[in-house]
Order: structure tokens, then C-alpha cells, then sequence
């Protein structure tokens, strides 16, 4: 009765919490979680199979991948939108599935768990399977907190009775192995990859003796083919990519001699389709299924997403640390095409305060001839542009613009296209932005020679507005309306 | 330059720094370029006390110690200085950091090096100890160019040109625009 309760108290909250406006995606799981404090052991009631997914990166992307996998085979799934990955969120998902009275059964319920949680959602409601995608050091790590992380998740594991699904490639998920026997291991083979894996920043050592480890192969960051003096090294697979060619439509997967085409740009989605693939057949989903799944696909909103501006296809990412900016910057300079690149970076609490993250990513491997232009935006601007100049890209192709939609004006107006990387907050109204310019193309309303005026005077406006006209003399140089040997000259 | 890690490997740092603590001295008290940041800064002093009473050993160079406190001081941090102007950054620490010797600036906003009495770091010589990462040396020209200033000049005798700083000192500006006007408690020793 006290479930029922929690439940309905959820359900009303959500509904007046939208009504009023707010996004309320937590909220019904608080108010739930008041009620029956560890609401989430009903994840049981409501699915017969629970997959957890946790890591640094791909969390998304794979449990939205295994979800449409498994309604391609018939089954019904019950899943948690981005973000709410902690175990309010997850609770409120929950509390979302629940029909009025009783409980409705899916096959299964794929659930992003955020790493942090994991251990509280463990002890609520253990997974059937757990599939650690990866660990990245981003800023939290300075304070060795990776460590303590990596331990508190381990100490709620102990008894865990599921099946680990680990990423073979990645020496902090392998710190998982010795939980239990018989893990599914995945991961790509020796150089799988066609491409060459660029110079990582960050350090690998040995989770075990602190040693650097030794690596035979080297897919992205400190994934790859690894081991250690002290006899820590990678585990043999169970299930792995032997090649991973990228295709025009997207990558595709050679695994155990079968062929998985897929519409995912970006080589490095290849371990979210290895995950995928292999979370699937743990359910039996046969290998023609999973192809016709993989190529109905359509990537999440802000994921490599293109768009169509000025006849050119501009691409947008999200990046949210640094292994994220490193493998995007790799997609976008793959091909020597002119490019324009543009960093949106706010601070806010979902991006993360603390924007020294940045100086971690190779910013320094956008530094090319073929680079036209760098433009920074969003609140932390200043900070994107500074990072830029610290690559040796000339300073005069760095152009400052906080705002969003000045950002996307200007950069209209060159041949080239943009690729727009973006943090958390900045995604969205990008998407709104370029989505608008996208539908702008299609009824032929915009041309380079009309969009140059207005361009300019909204430019102008905010520009005074600021008090700050010497970013504009900065723009006007760029056009050559301004004379170059002023160019350090800062007018108060 | 000294940045910060965590406990463990903080620890090993300051065993295998140990025998060269003296050197190190003489080359302070001599005037040599030194930043220490965060944990690096902290472990200059004699110790490093954890929440649960024990003592971590710091390498005993300078007359300070730090004590973890309750929660984590977190924020983008502001300080004023004479030497460099306005300072910006960000801070992130458990640890609180007492000492009688000069402060690197005054807490504009933020907590400090105990969020106790408004200083920030400490400047002895030409060593700078902070809890300012963000990173502190691009957005904060000034004390880059006077690190590597005394550095050459105690190298060669001779002084440097100045470099054109207009990105660094905007993305200064900015940071201290945006969180200048945010409300901060106020420290013991304010009215
Ligand atoms: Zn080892």
C-alpha cells in the first residue's frame, strides 16, 4: 500500500510539477522516495531482465542503442532519459512506467546509471547484467578521487550475483574483474582501427603498482592493449570488433566474422555498438535483427548531429570532458576539407564549474592550416579562445562571441562549414539555433548576400551593448575594413 | 612548479622528495621561481592532518600546516593583489591552510586558504603557493610573466620584453565580472 501511495504522490507531483512549468524529470522520484525509501527495488516488479549501464562516457548513447535494439526484436523496454541517471531520477523513471494500480511488465528495463549512484542503486535493486563502459580522469581526478570512486563501486559489488559486462580495453574497468569469474569482456582487437590513435595527454599507470603500463596497441586515450610489469594486463576478450572500417553511412563492426553496418559517425562509437551488440545477444537477439536495428537507429539529439546551413553540412557534438573533446576534435579533422571549428562552453552546474577540463583536451590538434577560423562562445568564451591561442593557432583567427546565436550569424557568412562542439547547457538552444538555419535552407529564404546586413547590425548592438567594441573591430578586421596594425590596441 | 594529487600519491612525492628537502630550501630562501598549487602547496608546510586525526608528513620547507575541514571549498575564486592585480580562478580543497607568512592576495569571492580570515596562498620570495588552478598561469599573465622574469633574470642578469597578454587579460576581466557581484558569507574577522 505504501508503494501504491509513493507511487500516485509521484504521479500527481509530476503532472503539477509540468503544469507549472518546471521540467520536474526528478521530482516524482523524490517525492516517491519520501514515501517508500528504497523505492527502486520495485525495478523487479516492473521488468523481468535489468540492465545497468555506468562509465565515464558512452552510457548514453549505448543504453539508447541497446533499447532500439531490443524493440527492433519485439521486445518492450522500459528506459531513463539522459540525465536522470542518479537514483532520484532512476526512481522517477520508475514511478513514470508504473501504470495506476499493479504493475506492468516489460522484458527490460535499460537503465544509465551514474557512477556515483551506482553503489545506492545496486543495494535497492541488483541488475541482472552490468555493463562499465569506461573511466576517464577529467578534473575530479586530481583530487584522486577516480580511486575512491572506483573502490566504493567495487565494495557495493561484493556481492553483486549478476553478469559484469567490461570494457577489456580499459585499465580502470578491469579493476572490476577480480569481483567475480566468468566475466563477458569486450573490446576491439589490435588495430582494429584504420586510423593512427593520436598522443593522449593524460597518464596510464598501472591501477595496481602505479607503474606506467606498456601498451601494444593504442585505440583512443588510454584504451587499448595493455600490461604491466607486476602482471596486471589486459583480460582475452570473450566478444570483440576484429576491424572497424568507417564507411560512409557510418562505422562498421566485423565481429566473429559477421558484418554490422551502422549509422554512427565517429570511430570512437565503436565500443557502444560493441556493447550493444553484445548486451543483445546476452538476450539471444540474432545477428540479422541487430542489423536491421542498427541501421533504423538515429543518434541521440547533439551527437555528431548535422545540419544543413548555407548548402553546407555542419556538424555538432556534444563534449563534456576531455577524452570527449579529443575524440571529437579526431572526427572533425579527419578530412583536410577548410573548416570553420566553434567552441560553445558554458559553466553552469550541469557543464561543471570548473572549466579547467579544457586545457586537458589536444585543443592543439585543430591547430592546422585548413582551420579558417576558431570561434568561442557561450559564458566562458574567453576561456575557449585562451585555450585556443595556447596551441600557437594566429590570434587573429580567433574570434570571441558569447552569444550563441551572434556565434552562428557570423559563421554563416564564410563558405566553409562549422563544427560546433558543445557543453551540456549550450546544447540545446545550439540544436533550436542550427535546427532554425536547417529550416530556413529548405523553404530557400537565406542566402549569404542577405543575411550580411542584419548579421551585422545585431552584431554591432550587443557588441556596444558590452561596452566591448573592440571584439567588433576584431570581426571587421577579419573582412578587412580595419587596418591589421592596430591589432593590439584594446579601445576602453 | 608543484601541483596537487591525492593522498597516495602525495604520500610517495614527499618520500622521494625527502632527501632534497634542504636543497630545495636554499634554492627559496636563494630566490628561485617556484608555483606549488593545491596539494603541492599544502605539502610544503609540516603537515597535512585527515579527518580522522592522522597526520600526513609534509616536507616540512615552509612554517605551515592544513587540517581537512568539513566539506570541500569549491568555487571560482577572486583575489586582489597588489603585485598582479586581480587574480581569478577556480578552488577546489578539503584542506585548510594556516600560516603567518604573506598572503598571495585578499579573498574577493570564495574561500581561501581556510575560509577563515581572507587570505589567499602564500608569497615568500619568488615561491608562490596557491589553491588557484583554472589554470592560474594563462588567465593570470602577470604572475606567469614574474615567475619567468625572476627566473631569467636570476639566470642571465638581463630582463625580459613583455609579451601582448590582450586574450589573457579579457578572459581575466571576464571571470571577474561574472563572479564578483556573487554573495559570499562573510569571514570571522569581517563586521
Ligand atoms: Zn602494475
Amino acid at each position: 500500500m505504501k508503494t501504491q501511495v509513493a507511487i500516485w504522490a509521484g504521479k500527481i507531483i509530476g503532472v503539477l510539477s509540468r503544469a507549472l512549468g518546471h521540467g520536474g524529470s526528478t521530482i516524482p522520484g523524490i517525492v516517491a522516495r519520501k514515501l517508500d525509501a528504497k523505492f527502486l527495488r520495485h525495478s523487479r516488479s516492473i521488468a523481468k531482465t535489468i540492465f545497468y549501464i555506468t562509465g565515464t562516457n558512452g552510457k548514453t548513447t549505448t543504453a539508447n542503442l541497446i533499447s532500439h535494439l531490443l524493440q527492433t526484436a519485439g521486445q518492450s523496454v522500459m528506459t531513463n532519459r539522459e540525465g536522470s541517471n542518479m537514483v532520484t531520477g532512476l526512481s522517477a523513471c520508475l514511478v513514470q512506467s508504473a501504470p495506476l494500480i499493479g504493475w506492468k511488465k516489460y522484458d527490460v528495463a535499460v537503465l544509465e546509471v551514474d557512477e556515483a549512484s551506482l553503489p545506492n542503486a545496486i543495494a535497492e535493486c541488483p541488475s541482472d547484467y552490468l555493463l562499465i563502459t569506461n573511466f576517464f580522469r577529467d578534473q575530479l581526478d586530481r583530487y584522486g578521487e577516480i580511486d575512491l570512486l572506483i573502490k566504493k563501486m567495487k565494495d557495493s559489488l561484493k556481492y553483486f550475483a549478476g553478469n559484469f559486462i567490461i570494457n577489456a580495453d580499459d585499465p580502470f574497468s578491469n579493476r572490476f574483474s577480480n569481483l567475480k569469474k566468468d566475466n563477458i569482456y569486450v573490446g576491439l582487437n589490435a588495430h582494429a582501427y584504420p586510423f593512427d590513435s593520436y598522443l593522449m595527454t593524460e597518464s596510464r599507470y598501472c591501477p595496481n603498482c602505479q607503474n606506467e603500463l606498456s601498451y601494444s596497441s593504442v585505440h583512443y586515450g588510454h584504451l587499448g592493449h595493455y600490461h604491466c610489469t607486476c602482471g596486471f594486463k589486459r583480460p582475452e576478450t570473450t566478444f570483440a570488433a576484429e576491424k572497424v572500417f568507417n564507411d560512409k553511412k557510418g562505422i562498421r563492426l566485423v565481429i566473429d566474422d559477421e558484418e554490422y553496418p551502422t549509422t554512427f559517425k565517429g570511430l570512437y562509437n565503436a565500443y557502444n555498438v560493441l556493447f550493444a551488440i553484445q548486451a543483445c545477444q546476452a538476450l539471444d537477439v540474432k545477428p540479422d535483427v541487430l542489423r536491421k536495428g542498427l541501421m533504423t537507429y538515429q543518434n541521440s539529439k547533439g551527437r555528431m548531429q548535422e545540419f544543413l546551413v548555407n548548402g553546407k553540412v555542419w556538424r555538432l557534438n556534444l563534449v563534456k570532458n576531455p577524452a570527449g573533446g579529443n575524440v571529437t576534435l579526431s572526427e572533425y579533422f579527419e578530412g583536410d576539407e577548410t573548416k570553420l571549428l566553434m567552441f560553445c562552453l558554458n559553466d553552469n552546474l550541469a557543464d561543471g564549474e570548473d572549466i579547467s577540463w579544457i586545457w586537458d583536451i589536444d585543443m592543439e590538434l585543430a591547430n592546422r592550416d585548413e582551420l579558417e577560423l576558431f570561434i568561442a562562445s557561450g559564458t566562458r568564451a574567453h576561456d575557449a579562445a585562451l585555450r585556443m591561442k595556447y596551441t600557437g593557432f594566429p590570434e587573429k583567427k580567433i574570434i570571441i562571441l558569447p552569444d550563441m546565436n551572434e556565434a552562428v550569424l557570423y559563421a554563416k557568412r564564410f563558405e566553409s562549414p562549422t563544427y560546433i562542439m558543445a557543453t551540456y547547457t549550450c546544447l540545446s538552444p545550439m540544436i533550436s539555433i542550427l535546427s532554425k538555419e536547417a529550416e530556413k535552407e529548405n523553404k530557400g529564404d537565406s542566402n549569404l548576400e542577405t543575411s550580411t546586413i542584419p548579421l551585422l547590425s545585431r552584431y554591432t548592438q550587443s557588441v556596444w551593448r558590452q561596452g566591448k567594441y573592440y571584439l567588433l573591430k576584431k570581426a571587421m578586421r577579419m573582412e578587412g575594413d580595419f587596418s591589421t596594425s592596430r591589432r593590439n590596441q584594446k579601445p576602453k | 612548479m608543484i601541483g596537487g594529487g591525492s593522498d597516495r600519491e602525495q604520500a610517495i612525492v614527499t618520500n622521494k622528495l625527502q632527501p632534497l628537502v634542504k636543497e630545495i630550501k636554499d634554492w627559496i630562501e636563494d630566490g628561485v621561481s617556484s608555483l606549488t598549487i593545491c596539494g603541492g602547496y599544502q605539502f610544503l608546510g609540516e603537515y597535512y592532518k585527515k579527518k580522522n586525526g592522522e597526520k600526513l608528513k609534509g616536507m616540512g620547507i615552509l612554517p605551515l600546516y592544513s587540517e581537512a575541514g568539513k566539506n570541500r571549498l569549491m568555487t571560482n575564486l577572486l583575489i586582489s593583489t597588489k603585485q598582479f592585480g586581480n587574480v581569478v580562478g577556480f578552488e577546489n580543497h578539503g584542506g585548510r591552510t594556516y600560516h603567518n607568512l604573506p598572503p598571495l592576495g585578499l579573498v574577493v569571492n570564495g574561500y581561501g586558504n581556510n575560509g577563515e580570515n581572507g587570505e589567499e596562498g602564500l608569497h615568500y620570495h619568488h615561491l608562490i603557493g596557491t589553491y588557484l588552478h583554472g589554470p592560474i598561469l594563462p588567465k593570470n599573465p602577470r604572475i606567469a610573466d614574474y615567475l619567468i622574469e625572476k627566473a631569467y633574470e636570476r639566470k642571465t642578469g638581463r630582463t625580459l620584453e613583455p609579451l601582448n597578454d590582450t586574450f589573457e587579460n579579457e578572459a581575466n576581466e571576464v571571470v571577474w565580472e561574472r563572479f564578483l557581484h556573487k554573495k559570499r558569507t562573510k569571514y570571522k574577522n569581517e563586521s
